[in-house]
């Protein structure tokens, strides 16, 4: 009977997923929809064991009253859009570069990835070093040239900032690997036909390359936009937010709602509109930039 | 025509080399610091090259913290995380690869679907599963949650290794007399071992790396795994440098090593789980 199960090309398929598919129902689909269901009850830590109330929408329309939250929007566009410009515009000539020279390439590109597969952890604590007032290299630098050193991190016009650059030191590895790979795909023969009429270099990137990388650069900002956004590892470990809530990004204010101020079903209805919030951005992106030029 | 040459190649290497000097500058610093003697790690002006090298801090950090402690817990977290995921993912993989049934494109596209979802939206909800089995505060909930981020990732990934080896050599099998499933065992699998390795790779390197759902999870200090045992370096209004830089080095050396020896694959399959489809 059992063997009759393995061995039988109409059974055997749904065997060999069932293991998969039992852990991510239980560890990814069943939490995602339970979300739903936590986001419309007054959950806190305090009332976990006496049963939280339904409250509905009610903590959605808080939501959009809570000033501290509209203000989490704003410093998540800045976050995004800074990361964003820098990982992007790094990423894209760093992968230039090494589809153009494939001999520098195979080294530098082991280099380049290593900031990518570190632990956020060891990415904050990094930063915090190099940012140091007193020790810190970048302040040492600054001296160096005549400068005064900055509290990066202590500064609330510059704390963002610092944490954008240090993101764009994490994520621009993502978008070189990515963009390189596209460029693999792109055929020879538009730019040897635009060779033969005379184009310059700049021409032949702007009107083959930049179009046939197109999707690929859809693609590629939907998922960089995502990923900071829903991002706060680093922020947690550099700035828990402050100083002033100078860093409070949306993912961050999530963090600190549900499991510093204990209120879980608030926190809940931030993931859901910042789940929105990414399926929104995912669609805009398609129209705009993924449309077939 | 042939300055032009040179004057880019110049341009190319120079921006190469100080994109290569912004990468490493701050494992640079760490590295240096971690090898300072305590005087000179707070000394100023700073030293770029340290005048003295010690081990100091590495002696402290193996043989005074809970670091050993947390390397221990998360290997077994680790080896558990990979075990699991390794067996289910590819059992799922190789469906996807070689058989054609009903509801296989729906399963791929719920499979990229739960993929999408951003661990951040799960938190709450797998803090409260986890309790609600009690969990917290156990080496499983960890072992758990971390399938979430690497099932989806490794399925693909091995989903198109399976793809790219013949199918001709099982059915060869096959008319031999083997069974489909000893097929897969004596001719699949053997080939399959460089796809596997990278698989295991990303497993370890996710559960390794990961800090969040640990520091939510877990509670006891005898519990902590490796990446929470550095937060203890860090005190209110005094971080000890030389200690967390030096435990730092140690969290990022097997990382650094994996990719040195398996750079080939793990860039193919960074992207592998990113691009395809």
């Amino acid at each position: 009977m059992i063997k009759g199960i393995l061995n039988s090309e109409r059974t055997l398929p749904y065997v060999l997923m069932a293991p998969l598919l039992v852990l991510l129902f239980s560890v990814t689909l069943f939490p995602f929809l339970w979300n739903f269901y936590v986001s419309m009850h007054d959950l806190k830590t305090t009332n976990l064991q006496s049963g939280a109330p339904f409250v509905g929408l009610a903590n959605y329309f808080k939501l959009f009253r809570d000033p501290t939250f509209l203000h989490s929007l704003k410093i998540s566009s800045y976050f995004v859009l800074g990361s964003m410009v820098g990982q992007f515009g790094l990423g894209l000539l760093l992968a230039m570069i090494l589809h153009y020279h494939p001999g520098p390439a195979r080294v530098f590109r082991v280099i380049f990835v290593i900031p990518w597969i570190l632990s956020a952890l060891i990415i904050g604590y990094s930063w915090i070093w190099m940012y140091n007032y007193r020790f810190g290299l970048i302040n040492s630098l600054l001296r160096l040239m005549g400068l005064s050193p900055i509290h990066w991190l202590n500064d609330i016009r510059m704390a963002l900032w610092a944490l954008v650059i240090a993101n764009i030191w994490r994520g621009t590895p993502f978008t070189m690997l990515f963009l390189e790979a596209a460029l693999k795909t792109i055929p020879s023969e538009p730019y040897e036909a635009a060779k033969v009429d005379g184009a310059t270099s700049w021409q032949s990137f702007r009107y083959i390359t930049l179009p046939l990388l197109r999707p690929a650069i859809a693609i590629n900002l939907i998922l960089v936009t995502m990923w900071t956004f829903n991002l706060f590892d680093t922020i947690l470990v550099m700035t828990k937010g402050g100083p002033a809530n100078a860093t409070l990004t949306t993912a961050m204010y999530m963090y600190k709602s549900a499991f510093e101020y204990g209120l879980l079903g608030y926190g809940s209805a931030i993931t859901i509109v910042m789940l929105l919030i990414n399926a929104l951005l995912a669609v805009l992106y398609f129209k705009t930039i993924g449309r077939r030029a | 025509m042939r300055r032009g040459t040179i004057l880019r190649k110049a341009l190319v290497y120079s921006f190469l080399i100080l994109y290569a000097i912004f990468t490493l500058l701050p494992i640079y610093w760490v590295f240096v610091t971690s090898v300072k003697p305590s005087a000179e790690v707070e000394s100023f002006p700073p030293t770029l090259l340290p005048h003295s090298f010690s081990l100091e801090h590495y002696e402290f950090v193996f043989l005074k913290t809970r670091v050993v402690r947390g390397i221990v817990n998360s290997l077994i977290v680790t080896v558990a995380v990979t075990a699991i995921s390794l067996v289910s993912a590819s059992m799922a993989g190789y469906a996807l690869a070689r058989f054609r049934f009903p509801g296989k494109n729906a399963l791929t596209a719920a499979i990229l679907g739960l993929y999408l979802i951003p661990p951040v939206v799960n938190v709450i909800p797998l803090f409260l599963l986890l309790r609600t089995l009690k969990l917290l505060n156990t080496l499983w909930a960890l072992i758990l949650a971390y399938q979430a981020l690497v099932l989806p990732l490794l399925t693909f990934l091995l989903r198109n290794y399976f793809e790219s080896i013949p199918r001709e050599l099982e059915e060869s099998a096959l008319v031999d007399g083997c069974t489909r499933l000893g097929a897969l065992w004596r001719v699949t699998l053997p080939l399959s071992i460089p796809g596997l390795a990278t698989a295991a790779i990303f497993a370890f390197i996710f559960s390794w790396n990961e800090f969040i759902f640990a520091l939510l999870f877990l509670f006891s200090d005898e519990l902590k795994t490796f990446q929470l045992t550095l937060m203890e370096f860090v005190k209110l209004y005094r971080i000890d440098w030389g200690a967390l830089t030096a435990a730092m080095v140690v969290g990022m050396a097997p990382v650094l090593f994996f990719l040195a020896v398996a750079q080939r694959y793990l860039i193919a399959g960074l992207l592998g789980g990113a691009i395809k489809r």
